[in-house]
């Protein structure tokens, strides 16, 4: 009589590989078609400490002006102009010229993408408004739309 | 006969359709267009014909124009707010100098009471017009706009000698008119 009754067995758990290859395979193409590939890093000089804000804007990629002690650098051409060239009190405008035909350039060339004619200022937190203005003034002239500073994050003051 | 109603008798398999894995992929298909969906509300604007013309208000008034303005005095800041319109007025603040972080700290928060007042009384204002004196810093203007920015979207910046000359027609303190 036991015999007739068969212990009941526990099958393991086996997963389900169909629906789990379908759910990873839908993922992974949401992510392929989500992902934004481009260049977000910026570029800071050593010795360079850029301000402080308590603005949580991202970044966004876009050409670079670096101001240094001395000179002004661009990320999109290998060119340097020198700084006391933007002041308007001393300096040739010999090299505010070439800045803004090569920032016009830029420009130009950008017409019609995304972000075009945006640009990232980056310089150190000592460096004069005095300097910061003429730098942002030339490239306006050459028809940069909106000019955005670059700042490490800092504490939100209340 | 007992033994062919023991044996089991083959039974033809039935292909099903594995609901596990359908029911997987129309959840995901479906979030994917519920987060993707965008309504769009179409709207039309009609112009009036060109002979038609109304005016209501012929005489506008004149743009507010905030302008917030800071310069070095003495060892602080004179951080100042204008501006223009039906009623022009202005509002200052004066923050000393001390330690760097202090100061960029209390430069921020001077610029946020200046803009926070300066909202109450003009709520629609979206913009304004920052300038430095020629020796702040960049983190001073960085600290200044942050300020600023807690109430209005768009700053644009004016030229240090602009600062220098309003601060000169405007500062009231006994060391100004002394000079």
């Amino acid at each position: 009589m036991s015999m007739m009754f068969k212990p009941h067995r526990h099958e393991p758990t086996e997963p389900q590989l169909a629906a789990m290859i379908d759910v990873f395979s839908i993922l992974i193409i949401f992510l392929i078609a989500g992902t934004v590939m481009g260049t977000s890093s910026v570029i800071l000089p050593p010795d360079l400490m850029p301000p402080t804000s308590i603005s949580r804007e991202t970044m966004m990629s876009v050409p670079q002006i670096t101001i240094l002690p001395d000179r002004v650098q661009t990320s999109f051409n290998a060119n340097t102009y020198s700084l006391p060239g933007f002041l308007v009190r001393e300096g040739a405008p010999e090299d505010v010229a070439r800045f803004k035909n090569d920032v016009a350039a830029l420009v130009a060339a950008s017409q019609g993408k995304e972000n075009a004619g945006i640009l990232n200022l980056v310089a150190d937190r000592s460096t004069s408004y005095e300097k910061i203005f003429s730098v942002i003034k030339a490239a306006r002239e050459a028809g940069a739309e909106s000019i955005l500073f670059v700042a490490l994050s800092g504490q939100n003051h209340e | 006969m007992i033994e062919e109603f023991l044996q089991k008798k083959p039974h033809r398999h039935v292909k099903e359709i594995p609901l596990a894995p359908v029911l997987d992929l129309l959840v995901v298909v479906i979030f994917f267009l519920v987060l993707s969906t965008s309504f769009i509300d179409l709207t039309k604007q009609t112009l009036p014909p060109s002979a038609v013309s109304t005016i209501t208000d012929p005489v506008a008034p004149p743009p507010v124009s905030p302008k917030l303005l800071g310069v070095r005095k003495g060892a602080g800041y004179r951080l100042f707010l204008r501006w223009s319109g039906e009623s022009p007025g202005q509002d200052e603040k004066i923050v000393a100098a001390g330690e760097p972080a202090v100061t960029v700290r209390a430069l921020e928060t001077a610029a946020f009471e200046l803009m926070k007042s300066f909202k109450e009384r003009y709520a629609s204002q979206s913009s304004v017009q920052i300038g430095l004196g020629p020796d702040l810093t960049y983190q001073e203007m960085i600290s200044i706009m942050d300020g600023a920015r807690a109430h209005v979207g768009e700053i644009v910046m004016i030229a240090p000698a602009e600062a220098l000359a309003l601060d000169a027609a405007t500062d009231a303190s006994p060391a100004a008119k002394t000079q």
